[in-house]
């Protein structure tokens, strides 16, 4: 999944490095543009059909945090 | 008040994509020919962002709201061009979105001109776009400055309506000042506005 | 060239918290908020489904032509407080951020109407066509800080002496787009806008219009109206950062506020009537601003997003004419739905109504995606 959330964030922004680390926080440590985040969290619930709630989405902030809640919602 | 015109182009673009940033994008590279040290920045348009909102909500719909790619929507702004372009040239002064027809090209050149009197910024950048064909997304600039170097071509604001000959008004800003930079290539006096909102004199500075 | 003050004399408003000034005053005094869940947008399918919207008043049931609506409702209003009667001489200046946004729905589901009946200078041609107002008209494009720049300009316009009076401000009808852009930008709160709470998460969209009258001074006392405020100060700058986000220091808010204030007192300052928009970043580079601006201790701040969402384009004209209510009345409206106030940002934030005899400014601020900053200075008469 780890592979799937990096190939998909590339395709979101190419400048984005294919190795981040998967336990820093995107925006905040790795400094990801947000816009860039927003767009790769929706490309994942559309591929994968589902949805993170407005409340939930804090929750979201590492690769490792995307990847579980990911792996969790797939049927 | 008067200013002087240190730069005047205009551009067409074929067939931009109405969907995202590209129009504001390409707004941004290409003035950054032009606009390089421009203090402030006053943009007159009649449909940024609008084209780009039904996009967003025709892509919504299909996808279903609750998959809909926010990627799009930050450009659904009138603004949005205005905000790509300071952006680009680092314009950290007062910035301007007026939105409507030759009207809005009128209003950004009397906004620009109070900011150069008020010496609150020395080099403004007056842009026009609008993309209201689907055909081709127009743009004009001119950069005005304060103080006359080597310009010989001054704009004064006026309240007496200049000779009929010397009007220029189309059907949008981008085109009306596009037409305005033909003339001035070619060395004829000319001058757009209206009674209502006031008249723009591009004249030879002696 | 007047050297005359430019005074405000009538303000006419249409929120979610009421269609009268009054009745909007005594709402937010009592920290009512008119956020709640909409079956409508339940049923569509909307990622969230809390919103402030209008509801009172017999409103355009069109969507299409919703923000003429509000527009002609709220210019009538503000016409009527003030009693003047409109000439060739009386300037028209709107902002707006998505313009009448129901076209652009329309089209997009369909519907052949043409894109120019959805843009934003839409608005003050229904002004000039269904009030028969003859005078300039300017619509700005700034998103969040447009009302500021149709009150500002219509203050410089009457100061040059290029108008003799303005109906100036801000109107935004709710937008189905920004209602599902803001949401899928993960921008939006799920339950309520807690502008500087400890525990804010984001904001929530609203609509409005409101515009006030604004006249020189002495022909507003010749014709026997009274003076409100005085729009003192206007200020604005840019933040050329990002499309969306703000410069984390406050830097470019700061710069606007500092060119409002030229020539006032900092200490002349009774409230701020903050931008405050409830998302952890922009409400913390507001504070930010404040702090670069004015020192470890501003003024005290309220957010009226809480009670009446963000209204983007009418936002600003929105807090301008409470401003005027709270320069007359001398009281502090509440920042609303604050639970526990985000003490990092050390900011005296309004938690309940608080009454300010002294009040003489108002400073309100309105900062657009973009990083188009705008800060407007109201005055006691």
């Amino acid at each position: 999944m780890l592979e799937v959330l990096r190939y998909e964030l590339h395709e979101v922004n190419p400048e984005i490095p294919r190795d981040l680390p998967e336990d820093r926080e995107l925006i905040v440590e790795l400094g990801i543009d947000s816009l860039d985040v927003v767009e790769f969290v929706a490309r994942l619930e559309y591929r994968f059909r589902f949805v993170v709630p407005t409340d939930e989405w804090q929750q979201l902030a590492t690769l490792d945090a995307i990847a579980a809640y990911a792996l969790s919602h797939l049927e | 008040m008067t200013a002087y015109v240190a730069d005047a182009r205009s551009w067409r673009s074929p067939r931009l994509q109405r969907a995202d940033e590209a129009v504001s994008a390409w707004a941004a590279e290409t003035l950054s020919g032009i606009g390089s040290g421009a203090e402030a920045l006053c943009v007159a348009t009649l449909d940024s962002g609008a084209w780009e909102s039904v996009h967003f909500w025709k892509t919504g719909l299909a996808s279903g709201l609750a998959f809909a790619n926010p990627r799009p929507f930050p450009w659904t702004l009138a603004n949005s061009p205005t905000g790509r372009i300071a952006q680009s040239l680092s314009v950290r002064g007062p910035t301007f979105t007026i939105v409507g027809r030759a009207d809005a090209l009128t209003a950004a050149l009397d906004h620009a001109l109070l900011e150069l009197a008020s010496g609150r910024a020395r080099r403004v950048l007056v842009a026009a776009l609008d993309g209201i064909t689907l055909e081709e997304t127009r743009l004009a600039a001119v950069l005005l400055v304060d103080v006359k170097g080597t310009e010989n071509l001054a704009i004064v604001a006026t309240d007496s309506r200049p000779p009929w000959s010397a009007i220029v008004v189309h059907d949008t800003a981008s085109e009306t000042l596009a037409a305005v930079i033909n003339r001035l290539e070619a060395a004829e006096f000319v001058a757009v506005g209206n009674d209502r909102d006031g008249w723009f004199e591009f004249r030879p500075d002696r | 060239m007047s050297q005359d003050r430019v005074v405000v004399t009538g303000v006419g408003v249409v929120t979610p918290l009421g269609c009268d000034p009054e009745m909007l005053w005594a709402r937010l005094l009592n920290g009512e908020t008119a956020s709640q869940t909409w079956p409508d947008l339940l049923a569509e399918g909307f990622p969230v489904h809390r919103a402030c919207r209008v509801t009172e008043g017999a409103l355009e049931p069109d969507p299409t032509r919703r923000g003429r609506a509000l527009t002609r409702i709220a210019v009538r209003a503000a016409l009527s407080d003030s009693g003047l009667s409109p000439t060739g001489r009386t300037g028209v200046y709107v902002g707006t951020t998505m313009g009448e946004s129901g076209v652009f729905e329309a089209i997009a589901e369909g519907a052949e109407l043409r894109i120019d009946e959805g843009v934003g200078s839409v608005f003050a041609n229904e002004v000039a066509s269904t009030l028969r107002i003859e005078g300039p008209l300017r619509t700005y494009g700034t998103a969040c800080a447009a009302g500021n720049y149709a009150l500002g300009a219509a203050a410089a316009a009457i100061r040059s002496g290029a108008v003799d009076a303005a109906v100036a401000g801000g109107v935004e009808p709710f937008s189905r787009i920004a209602m599902l852009g803001f949401a899928r930008s993960r921008a939006m709160s799920p339950d309520l806008c807690r502008p500087f709470d400890q525990d804010r998460t984001g904001m929530q969209l609203g609509e409005a219009a409101a515009f006030l009258v604004l006249e020189p001074e002495r022909q507003a006392l010749s014709r026997g109206a009274e003076a409100l405020a005085v729009v003192a100060g206007f200020g604005l700058s840019g933040d050329a950062f990002h499309p969306t986000a703000p410069r984390e220091d406050g830097s470019g808010m700061a710069a606007a506020m500092r060119a409002c204030l030229a020539g006032s007192r900092l200490s002349d300052i009774g409230w701020v009537c903050a931008h405050g928009t409830g998302t952890v970043r922009s409400d913390a580079a507001e504070a930010n601003a404040l702090h670069a601006v004015f020192g470890d201790s501003p003024p005290p701040v309220s957010s009226l997003k809480g009670a009446l969402g963000h209204s983007m384009g009418a936002a600003t004209a929105v807090q301008a004419a409470v401003a005027v209510l709270a320069l007359r009345r001398r009281v502090l409206p509440p920042n609303a739905n604050l639970v526990c106030v985000d003490k990092t940002l050390e900011l005296d934030v309004v938690s309940e109504s608080r009454a300010a005899p002294a009040l003489e400014g108002v400073l309100s601020c309105g900062y657009s995606f973009g990083g188009l900053n705008s800060a407007l200075l109201l005055g006691a008469p």
